[in-house]
């Protein structure tokens, strides 16, 4: 599964350090390095306030790196990168358009012609399940429906990866195990490079294939896990509980580390 | 004190009815054969509402696009807010004189008064409505492709309607009273309704001036339905909008 297949993105030596509000110096990421392959499902675990948001920023172009740099397919990214499937946390959906308008948002923009774009949007809706929705407004949708109109629409433009940026974190329990699941089933169809940002162990352990931890402000790589164990997985066996404590006990050295507890 | 109250009060119940209904008869009156010059009182409202027209629409037109450029831009926004804030409370009636001076006593007076009170909440609105577009939207619709024509028509535009609306509901209140203030000090036309009410004052003639005042008071909850009934139309996607 793209294991050291083509390379997809290569963040190299990836530093960012933002001015305060009170014009204090916050130290977001330092020297993060590694490597995304060709159709591989990798998250990025960290504790909040890690610049796990911010790296994901700085991966689709929408801020620049103070040092080091990040290329897809081989090129260096300078500015934002349009053809990007990015899926923030919440409140991404525009909320003046319908289901289908929200899907189409990316064709529309890119010149689709509408016959082609209707086409699109038609099978999307029947991937993620959301028929019987297409004139929705947003407001009339649940947070997991929302999040499947904005993984769609991520989707319509047939983009070069998907970023996703704790998008089931404002999801109850249960509807957050099932949009794993959905999302996986999603994934299958297409075989899309991901990134997938998490706070959360399980969750992350549940899909990626390859799972990269960053330390507590300023984030550093810590850690990096390839997860073997084959889907579906279940979260109770003994594989994934033993890969979880490990991962655990290494965020929460961290933790105590950085409180001085 | 008097032993026997109720005469008198059935007195006052009785003057209170026969002035509703001289009012009324005199309000029918307006309309039908107007006022003591022979101008019907929807001439006086139509020249009002022209004057209000003018105004509201410059005012349209210069607020909107200068509360994008302040809403986006904190330096801008920044430079201008003190020169903001000293024009916006001197109220629109402190004008009228300037206005006369510069633009005389026709229609532009007028408009001039009604768009210095439309201009600001239109301005201010648009501006807080910038700098409360989701920063997720935007990155989203960059990621997806959008230039920046598109951000602007299908993002910027799409999202800060609501605010603006509301801005040009609260402007049009403001003109509205803008236009009959101008109209009573200097503007001395002959038609208007602020003109009407302190012509009829000054004739001694009170219940035609109070049947101007309830023409100005209808008119503006007409303008503002026409308003609500635009935002109900064109907001539905919104939490508040009823489904």
């Amino acid at each position: 599964m793209g294991d050291k297949g083509k390379v997809k993105i290569d963040v190299s030596n990836v530093s960012k350090t933002f001015i305060g509000e009170y014009g204090q110096k916050i130290e977001a990421l330092r020297n993060v390095s590694f490597k995304v392959y060709e159709g591989e499902f990798l998250t990025v675990v960290g504790p909040s306030g890690c610049g796990k948001t911010t790296l994901l920023k700085i991966i689709a172009g929408l801020e620049k790196p103070d040092e080091g740099y990040v290329k897809i397919d081989g090129k260096i990214v300078g500015g934002p990168v349009s053809g990007l499937g990015y899926i923030p946390q919440e409140f991404s959906l525009f909320p003046w358009r319908t289901v289908v308008e929200n899907i189409e948002f990316g064709l529309e923009v890119n010149g689709v012609p509408k016959a082609e774009r209707k086409r699109i949007v038609k099978r999307l809706i029947g991937l993620v399940g959301l028929e019987g929705f297409e004139k929705s407004f947003p407001k009339e949708l649940s947070g997991g429906m929302k999040q499947k109109v904005a993984i769609a629409r991520a989707l319509a433009i047939d983009p070069i990866v998907l970023l996703l940026d704790e998008p089931f974190a404002n999801l109850d329990a249960q509807t957050r195990s099932y949009m794993q699941r959905e999302f996986l089933r999603i994934w299958h169809e297409h075989r899309k490079t991901v990134i997938f940002v998490t706070h959360h162990i399980e969750e992350a352990i549940y899909l990626a294939d390859r799972i990269i931890l960053l330390s507590s402000r300023p984030g550093r790589v810590k850690m990096e896990l390839k997860i073997n164990l084959p889907r579906p997985r279940i979260v109770t066996s003994p594989e994934f509980v033993n890969v979880r404590a490990k991962l655990l006990k290494e965020l929460e050295e961290d933790f105590i580390k950085t409180f001085n507890m | 004190m008097s032993l026997n109250p109720l005469p008198n009060v059935w007195g006052i119940i009785i003057q209170i009815f026969y002035l509703i209904f001289s009012l009324i008869v005199v309000f029918c009156n307006l309309l039908v054969k107007g006022d003591i010059f022979g101008v019907n009182l929807l001439e006086h409202a139509a020249a009002s509402l022209i004057r209000v027209g003018v105004g509201f629409a410059v005012a349209i037109v210069t607020a909107v696009p200068l509360g994008l450029l302040i809403g986006w831009n904190k330096k801008l926004s920044a430079a201008t807010h003190p020169l903001i804030e000293i024009v916006r409370h001197i109220p629109p009636i402190a004008w009228i004189p300037f206005s006369i001076v510069f633009f005389g006593l026709g229609l532009f007076s007028s408009a001039f008064i009604v768009w210095l009170g439309a201009f600001f909440p239109i301005l201010l609105n648009t501006a807080s409505g910038v700098r409360n577009i989701g920063r997720a939207q935007i990155d989203v619709a960059i990621t997806l492709g959008a230039k920046e024509k598109d951000l602007i028509s299908k993002v910027v535009f799409p999202a800060i309607l609501p605010e603006v609306i509301t801005g040009m509901r609260v402007g049009l209140g403001v003109g509205w009273m803008c236009v009959i203030a101008s109209e009573m000090i200097g503007l001395r036309k002959p038609v208007g309704l602020g003109f009407f009410v302190l012509e009829m004052q000054y004739l001694g003639r009170y219940l035609d001036m109070i049947a101007g005042m309830i023409m100005i008071g209808l008119i503006g909850l007409l303008l503002d339905y026409g308003l609500r009934f635009l935002e109900y139309r064109v907001l539905r996607w919104r939490e508040e909008v009823g489904r």
